[in-house]
Protein backbone atom coordinates (compact mmCIF):
# COMPACT_ATOMS: atom_id res chain seq x y z
CA UNK A 1 0.00 0.00 0.00
CA UNK A 2 1.47 3.31 -0.62
CA UNK A 3 1.26 5.93 1.83
CA UNK A 4 -0.79 8.44 -0.24
CA UNK A 5 -3.80 4.97 -0.58
CA UNK A 6 -3.43 5.08 3.10
CA UNK A 7 -4.48 8.77 3.94
CA UNK A 8 -6.67 9.33 0.93
CA UNK A 9 -9.95 8.31 2.85
CA UNK A 10 -8.31 11.08 5.21
CA UNK A 11 -8.99 13.56 2.18
CA UNK A 12 -12.86 13.69 3.16
CA UNK A 13 -12.62 15.05 6.57
CA UNK A 14 -13.93 17.83 7.72
CA UNK A 15 -12.26 20.23 10.32
CA UNK A 16 -11.87 18.50 13.44
CA UNK A 17 -12.75 15.03 12.05
CA UNK A 18 -10.08 13.18 12.48
CA UNK A 19 -8.36 12.51 15.55
CA UNK A 20 -5.42 15.08 15.89
CA UNK A 21 -3.04 12.51 15.63
CA UNK A 22 -4.02 11.59 12.17
CA UNK A 23 -4.58 15.12 10.99
CA UNK A 24 -1.18 16.21 11.89
CA UNK A 25 0.49 13.33 9.82
CA UNK A 26 -1.90 14.09 7.10
CA UNK A 27 -1.07 17.84 6.98
CA UNK A 28 2.44 16.50 6.90
CA UNK A 29 1.72 14.12 3.85
CA UNK A 30 -0.07 16.93 1.59
CA UNK A 31 3.03 19.66 2.57
CA UNK A 32 5.00 16.38 0.73
CA UNK A 33 2.40 15.48 -1.75
CA UNK A 34 0.95 17.57 -4.64
CA UNK A 35 -1.06 14.81 -6.01
CA UNK A 36 -2.85 15.04 -2.33
CA UNK A 37 -3.19 18.26 -1.99
CA UNK A 38 -4.57 18.96 -5.54
CA UNK A 39 -7.02 16.21 -4.84
CA UNK A 40 -8.19 17.52 -1.86
CA UNK A 41 -8.21 21.28 -3.10
CA UNK A 42 -10.74 19.42 -5.74
CA UNK A 43 -13.18 18.04 -2.87
CA UNK A 44 -13.06 21.28 -0.90
CA UNK A 45 -13.93 23.18 -4.51
CA UNK A 46 -16.81 20.98 -4.88
CA UNK A 47 -17.67 20.90 -1.81
CA UNK A 48 -21.58 21.75 -1.31
CA UNK A 49 -22.09 21.47 -4.69
CA UNK A 50 -24.32 18.27 -4.45
CA UNK A 51 -26.46 19.48 -2.24
CA UNK A 52 -26.80 22.57 -4.23
CA UNK A 53 -27.64 20.65 -7.26
CA UNK A 54 -30.11 18.62 -5.62
CA UNK A 55 -31.80 21.70 -4.17
CA UNK A 56 -32.36 23.45 -7.67
CA UNK A 57 -33.75 20.56 -9.38
CA UNK A 58 -36.24 20.27 -6.45
CA UNK A 59 -36.60 24.47 -6.65
CA UNK A 60 -37.73 24.01 -10.21
CA UNK A 61 -40.92 22.02 -9.21
CA UNK A 62 -44.49 23.25 -7.85
CA UNK A 63 -44.73 21.99 -4.14
CA UNK A 64 -48.33 22.72 -3.81
CA UNK A 65 -49.71 19.47 -4.74
CA UNK A 66 -47.27 18.27 -2.75
CA UNK A 67 -48.63 20.12 0.35
CA UNK A 68 -51.83 19.18 -0.21
CA UNK A 69 -51.54 15.02 -0.65
CA UNK A 70 -49.46 15.35 2.82
CA UNK A 71 -52.00 17.25 4.19
CA UNK A 72 -54.82 15.24 2.80
CA UNK A 73 -53.18 11.55 3.72
CA UNK A 74 -52.39 13.59 7.52
CA UNK A 75 -56.27 14.37 7.50
CA UNK A 76 -57.36 10.82 6.34
CA UNK A 77 -55.67 9.18 9.58
CA UNK A 78 -57.21 11.65 11.55
CA UNK A 79 -60.33 10.28 10.12
CA UNK A 80 -59.89 6.68 10.50
CA UNK A 81 -58.76 7.40 14.54
CA UNK A 82 -61.71 9.26 14.83
CA UNK A 83 -64.21 7.37 13.57
CA UNK A 84 -62.85 4.67 15.83
CA UNK A 85 -63.06 7.09 18.38
CA UNK A 86 -66.64 7.74 17.99
CA UNK A 87 -67.71 4.41 17.38
CA UNK A 88 -66.30 3.88 20.77
CA UNK A 89 -67.88 6.55 22.38
CA UNK A 90 -71.34 5.81 20.99
CA UNK A 91 -71.36 1.97 21.95
CA UNK A 92 -69.50 1.67 25.32
CA UNK A 93 -71.22 -1.76 26.04
CA UNK A 94 -70.20 -2.76 23.14
CA UNK A 95 -66.62 -1.61 23.10
CA UNK A 96 -66.33 -2.97 26.97
CA UNK A 97 -67.34 -6.94 25.38
CA UNK A 98 -65.39 -6.46 22.51
CA UNK A 99 -62.37 -5.62 24.64
CA UNK A 100 -63.17 -8.43 27.23
CA UNK A 101 -63.81 -11.14 25.27
CA UNK A 102 -60.42 -12.23 24.11
CA UNK A 103 -60.41 -12.01 28.06
CA UNK A 104 -62.89 -14.38 28.45
CA UNK A 105 -61.81 -16.37 25.32
CA UNK A 106 -58.41 -16.73 27.12
CA UNK A 107 -59.95 -18.07 30.57
CA UNK A 108 -62.41 -20.55 28.87
CA UNK A 109 -59.07 -22.47 27.07
CA UNK A 110 -57.13 -22.45 30.43
CA UNK A 111 -59.91 -23.92 32.27
CA UNK A 112 -60.13 -26.15 29.57
CA UNK A 113 -56.62 -27.21 29.35
CA UNK A 114 -56.56 -27.41 33.02
CA UNK A 115 -59.19 -30.57 33.17
CA UNK A 116 -57.45 -32.08 30.37
CA UNK A 117 -54.27 -32.64 32.11
CA UNK A 118 -52.99 -35.97 33.08
CA UNK A 119 -52.84 -34.74 37.04
CA UNK A 120 -56.71 -34.48 36.85
CA UNK A 121 -59.01 -36.68 38.74
CA UNK A 122 -60.36 -39.13 36.64
CA UNK A 123 -63.93 -39.64 35.85
CA UNK A 124 -66.00 -41.39 38.56
CA UNK A 125 -67.48 -44.43 37.42
CA UNK A 126 -70.78 -44.81 39.15
CA UNK A 127 -71.23 -48.40 37.88
CA UNK A 128 -69.72 -51.44 35.59
CA UNK A 129 -72.24 -53.45 33.53
CA UNK A 130 -71.39 -56.95 33.45
CA UNK A 131 -73.40 -60.26 31.41
CA UNK A 132 -73.35 -63.46 32.48
CA UNK A 133 -74.26 -65.60 29.35
CA UNK A 134 -76.86 -63.42 28.29
CA UNK A 135 -78.72 -64.39 31.57
CA UNK A 136 -77.48 -62.85 34.16
CA UNK A 137 -76.79 -58.99 34.66
CA UNK A 138 -74.39 -57.50 37.44
CA UNK A 139 -73.97 -54.03 38.28
CA UNK A 140 -71.85 -52.60 39.99
CA UNK A 141 -72.54 -49.53 42.09
CA UNK A 142 -71.38 -47.45 44.64
CA UNK A 143 -73.26 -49.42 46.73
CA UNK A 144 -71.90 -52.73 45.96
CA UNK A 145 -73.16 -55.17 42.88
CA UNK A 146 -76.75 -55.83 42.06
CA UNK A 147 -77.72 -58.77 40.66
CA UNK A 148 -80.77 -58.98 38.07
CA UNK A 149 -81.90 -61.87 37.32
CA UNK A 150 -83.01 -62.69 34.02
CA UNK A 151 -86.20 -62.85 33.03
CA UNK A 152 -85.99 -66.36 31.69
CA UNK A 153 -85.05 -68.32 34.27
CA UNK A 154 -86.13 -71.69 32.38
CA UNK A 155 -89.75 -70.49 32.15
CA UNK A 156 -90.27 -69.13 28.87
CA UNK A 157 -87.79 -71.18 27.13
CA UNK A 158 -88.76 -72.75 24.50
CA UNK B 1 -42.17 36.12 12.67
CA UNK B 2 -41.57 32.58 11.71
CA UNK B 3 -42.62 29.89 14.97
CA UNK B 4 -39.84 27.67 15.35
CA UNK B 5 -39.55 24.13 14.32
CA UNK B 6 -40.33 23.11 18.12
CA UNK B 7 -43.10 25.46 19.13
CA UNK B 8 -44.57 24.05 15.56
CA UNK B 9 -44.26 20.76 16.02
CA UNK B 10 -45.59 20.99 20.05
CA UNK B 11 -48.76 22.49 18.44
CA UNK B 12 -48.98 20.16 15.61
CA UNK B 13 -48.70 16.53 18.16
CA UNK B 14 -51.74 18.98 19.76
CA UNK B 15 -53.65 18.39 16.49
CA UNK B 16 -53.06 21.33 14.72
CA UNK B 17 -52.64 20.49 11.64
CA UNK B 18 -51.87 23.81 10.22
CA UNK B 19 -48.45 23.79 12.33
CA UNK B 20 -47.76 20.58 10.75
CA UNK B 21 -48.58 21.97 7.04
CA UNK B 22 -45.86 25.22 7.88
CA UNK B 23 -43.37 22.28 8.73
CA UNK B 24 -44.21 20.38 5.21
CA UNK B 25 -44.19 23.95 3.61
CA UNK B 26 -40.88 24.50 5.04
CA UNK B 27 -38.71 21.48 4.84
CA UNK B 28 -40.50 19.43 1.45
CA UNK B 29 -37.73 20.60 -1.12
CA UNK B 30 -34.78 19.77 0.92
CA UNK B 31 -36.41 16.13 1.86
CA UNK B 32 -37.35 15.71 -1.82
CA UNK B 33 -33.89 16.35 -2.33
CA UNK B 34 -32.64 13.87 -0.11
CA UNK B 35 -35.15 11.04 -1.60
CA UNK B 36 -34.42 12.44 -5.12
CA UNK B 37 -30.35 11.83 -4.81
CA UNK B 38 -30.53 8.54 -3.16
CA UNK B 39 -33.67 7.03 -5.47
CA UNK B 40 -33.11 9.11 -9.00
CA UNK B 41 -36.12 8.84 -10.08
CA UNK B 42 -38.41 11.97 -10.02
CA UNK B 43 -41.51 10.32 -9.09
CA UNK B 44 -39.87 7.66 -6.71
CA UNK B 45 -38.55 10.99 -4.92
CA UNK B 46 -42.00 12.76 -4.74
CA UNK B 47 -43.42 9.85 -3.31
CA UNK B 48 -40.97 8.56 -0.80
CA UNK B 49 -40.49 12.42 0.44
CA UNK B 50 -44.54 12.49 1.06
CA UNK B 51 -44.11 8.94 3.09
CA UNK B 52 -41.82 10.53 5.28
CA UNK B 53 -44.03 13.15 6.04
CA UNK B 54 -46.76 11.43 6.68
CA UNK B 55 -44.50 8.73 8.80
CA UNK B 56 -43.59 11.67 10.84
CA UNK B 57 -46.88 12.74 11.54
CA UNK B 58 -47.86 9.46 12.72
CA UNK B 59 -44.81 9.34 15.22
CA UNK B 60 -44.47 13.00 16.40
CA UNK B 61 -44.68 11.76 19.95
CA UNK B 62 -41.75 9.73 20.00
CA UNK B 63 -39.70 12.53 18.95
CA UNK B 64 -37.91 13.13 22.01
CA UNK B 65 -37.62 16.76 23.88
CA UNK B 66 -35.65 19.22 22.09
CA UNK B 67 -34.25 16.57 19.38
CA UNK B 68 -34.19 18.51 16.25
CA UNK B 69 -37.26 17.55 13.88
CA UNK B 70 -35.10 18.45 10.80
CA UNK B 71 -32.79 15.99 11.58
CA UNK B 72 -34.83 13.38 12.56
CA UNK B 73 -37.29 13.86 9.22
CA UNK B 74 -34.46 13.46 7.13
CA UNK B 75 -33.88 10.82 8.96
CA UNK B 76 -37.16 9.06 8.44
CA UNK B 77 -36.30 10.14 4.58
CA UNK B 78 -33.19 8.43 3.71
CA UNK B 79 -33.98 5.45 5.47
CA UNK B 80 -37.17 5.19 3.10
CA UNK B 81 -34.89 6.29 0.26
CA UNK B 82 -32.61 3.84 1.15
CA UNK B 83 -35.42 1.14 1.54
CA UNK B 84 -37.02 2.17 -1.50
CA UNK B 85 -33.20 1.45 -3.54
CA UNK B 86 -32.63 -1.92 -1.90
CA UNK B 87 -36.20 -2.89 -2.78
CA UNK B 88 -35.73 -1.93 -6.50
CA UNK B 89 -32.37 -3.45 -6.72
CA UNK B 90 -33.91 -7.16 -5.29
CA UNK B 91 -36.49 -6.75 -8.22
CA UNK B 92 -34.70 -5.53 -10.76
CA UNK B 93 -31.31 -6.62 -10.44
CA UNK B 94 -29.33 -2.96 -10.41
CA UNK B 95 -27.29 -2.56 -13.35
CA UNK B 96 -25.33 0.16 -11.29
CA UNK B 97 -24.27 2.13 -14.11
CA UNK B 98 -20.67 1.97 -12.18
CA UNK B 99 -17.77 4.59 -13.48
CA UNK B 100 -15.42 2.35 -14.79
CA UNK B 101 -12.30 1.79 -13.11
CA UNK B 102 -10.19 2.85 -16.15
CA UNK B 103 -12.18 6.54 -15.78
CA UNK B 104 -11.42 6.67 -12.14
CA UNK B 105 -7.39 5.89 -12.64
CA UNK B 106 -7.66 8.20 -15.42
CA UNK B 107 -9.19 11.34 -13.68
CA UNK B 108 -10.12 12.99 -10.32
CA UNK B 109 -7.29 15.19 -9.73
CA UNK B 110 -7.64 19.11 -9.40
CA UNK B 111 -10.22 18.68 -12.06
CA UNK B 112 -12.30 21.97 -10.58
CA UNK B 113 -9.99 24.19 -8.87
CA UNK B 114 -8.08 24.86 -11.60
CA UNK B 115 -11.18 26.16 -13.80
CA UNK B 116 -12.96 27.12 -10.61
CA UNK B 117 -10.67 28.33 -8.64
CA UNK B 118 -10.18 27.88 -4.80
CA UNK B 119 -13.03 29.43 -4.07
CA UNK B 120 -15.63 29.19 -6.54
CA UNK B 121 -18.79 31.05 -4.63
CA UNK B 122 -20.72 32.86 -7.28
CA UNK B 123 -18.71 31.25 -10.15
CA UNK B 124 -21.16 30.53 -13.51
CA UNK B 125 -19.10 27.33 -13.68
CA UNK B 126 -20.18 26.22 -10.48
CA UNK B 127 -23.69 26.81 -11.03
CA UNK B 128 -23.72 25.33 -13.81
CA UNK B 129 -22.44 22.14 -12.44
CA UNK B 130 -24.79 22.53 -10.02
CA UNK B 131 -27.39 22.23 -12.63
CA UNK B 132 -25.66 18.76 -13.45
CA UNK B 133 -25.19 17.17 -10.44
CA UNK B 134 -28.39 14.74 -10.12
CA UNK B 135 -27.22 13.88 -13.97
CA UNK B 136 -23.82 13.24 -12.59
CA UNK B 137 -25.31 11.50 -9.55
CA UNK B 138 -27.34 9.06 -11.30
CA UNK B 139 -24.21 7.71 -12.65
CA UNK B 140 -22.57 7.02 -9.24
CA UNK B 141 -23.67 3.04 -7.88
CA UNK B 142 -26.14 3.75 -5.02
CA UNK B 143 -23.69 2.98 -2.27
CA UNK B 144 -22.08 6.12 -2.99
CA UNK B 145 -25.23 8.17 -3.63
CA UNK B 146 -26.35 7.19 -0.55
CA UNK B 147 -23.23 8.31 1.26
CA UNK B 148 -22.86 11.68 -1.25
CA UNK B 149 -26.42 12.66 -0.26
CA UNK B 150 -26.11 11.78 3.65
CA UNK B 151 -22.77 13.85 3.81
CA UNK B 152 -23.54 16.61 1.46
CA UNK B 153 -27.05 17.16 2.06
CA UNK B 154 -27.88 16.03 5.78
CA UNK B 155 -24.41 16.79 6.91
CA UNK B 156 -23.47 13.92 8.93
CA UNK B 157 -20.23 13.19 10.31
CA UNK B 158 -18.25 9.67 9.86
CA UNK B 159 -19.39 8.46 13.24
CA UNK B 160 -23.45 9.12 11.81
CA UNK B 161 -22.54 7.85 8.53
CA UNK B 162 -21.61 4.49 10.34
CA UNK B 163 -24.03 4.57 12.80
CA UNK B 164 -26.64 5.44 9.82
CA UNK B 165 -25.39 3.04 7.10
CA UNK B 166 -24.42 0.28 9.97
CA UNK B 167 -20.77 -0.05 8.48
CA UNK B 168 -17.48 0.86 10.22
CA UNK B 169 -16.11 4.35 9.88
CA UNK B 170 -12.79 3.18 8.31
CA UNK B 171 -15.49 1.92 5.39
CA UNK B 172 -17.47 5.45 5.59
CA UNK B 173 -14.74 7.30 4.74
CA UNK B 174 -12.85 5.04 2.40
CA UNK B 175 -16.47 5.05 0.71
CA UNK B 176 -17.12 8.36 0.53
CA UNK B 177 -13.25 9.37 -0.60
CA UNK B 178 -14.58 6.76 -3.69
CA UNK B 179 -18.09 8.56 -3.72
CA UNK B 180 -15.84 12.13 -4.03
CA UNK B 181 -13.81 10.97 -6.65
CA UNK B 182 -16.18 9.56 -9.25
CA UNK B 183 -18.24 12.52 -8.98
CA UNK B 184 -15.26 14.93 -9.75
CA UNK B 185 -14.35 12.61 -12.74
CA UNK B 186 -18.33 12.63 -13.68
CA UNK B 187 -18.20 16.50 -13.01
CA UNK B 188 -15.08 16.48 -15.33
CA UNK B 189 -16.88 15.48 -18.40
CA UNK B 190 -19.44 18.05 -17.66
CA UNK B 191 -16.90 20.54 -17.16
CA UNK B 192 -14.73 19.86 -20.12
CA UNK B 193 -11.35 20.21 -17.63
CA UNK B 194 -9.07 17.59 -18.68
CA UNK B 195 -8.49 14.88 -16.48
CA UNK B 196 -5.10 14.63 -15.09
CA UNK B 197 -3.60 11.45 -13.77
CA UNK B 198 -4.73 11.13 -9.87
CA UNK B 199 -1.21 9.40 -8.51
CA UNK B 200 -3.55 7.34 -5.44
CA UNK B 201 -3.53 3.96 -7.21
CA UNK B 202 -6.60 2.47 -5.76
CA UNK B 203 -10.08 2.16 -7.28
CA UNK B 204 -13.04 0.89 -5.22
CA UNK B 205 -15.41 -1.36 -6.66
CA UNK B 206 -18.98 -1.68 -5.49
CA UNK B 207 -19.37 -3.02 -1.91
CA UNK B 208 -15.32 -4.17 -1.91
CA UNK B 209 -14.31 -1.59 0.95
CA UNK B 210 -12.03 -2.42 3.53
Amino acid sequence: MSECTGYAPMLTARPGELPAGDAAALERHLDACVECRALRTAFLATEGLLAEGLLAKAAERDFAPFTDAVMARVARRHNRRGRVFDWVSHHRVRAAISALAPAFAAGALVVYFHGATPDAVPPHHLFELTSDCGVTTVLKTDQGPVVLMGDDDGDDAP
Amino acid sequence: MEADDLSLVRQARAGDDKAFQALVVRYQRKVYAVALGIVRDTDTAWDVAQEAFVRAHGHLAELEGEEAFAKWLFRITSHLSIDSVRRERRSLKDSMEDVAESELNAGGEGILSTPLGLDPADNALRRELAGRMEAALSRLPAIHREILVLRELEGLSYEELADRLGIQKGTVMSRLFHARKKMQVLLADYAGVPAGGDGDGDGEREGSEP
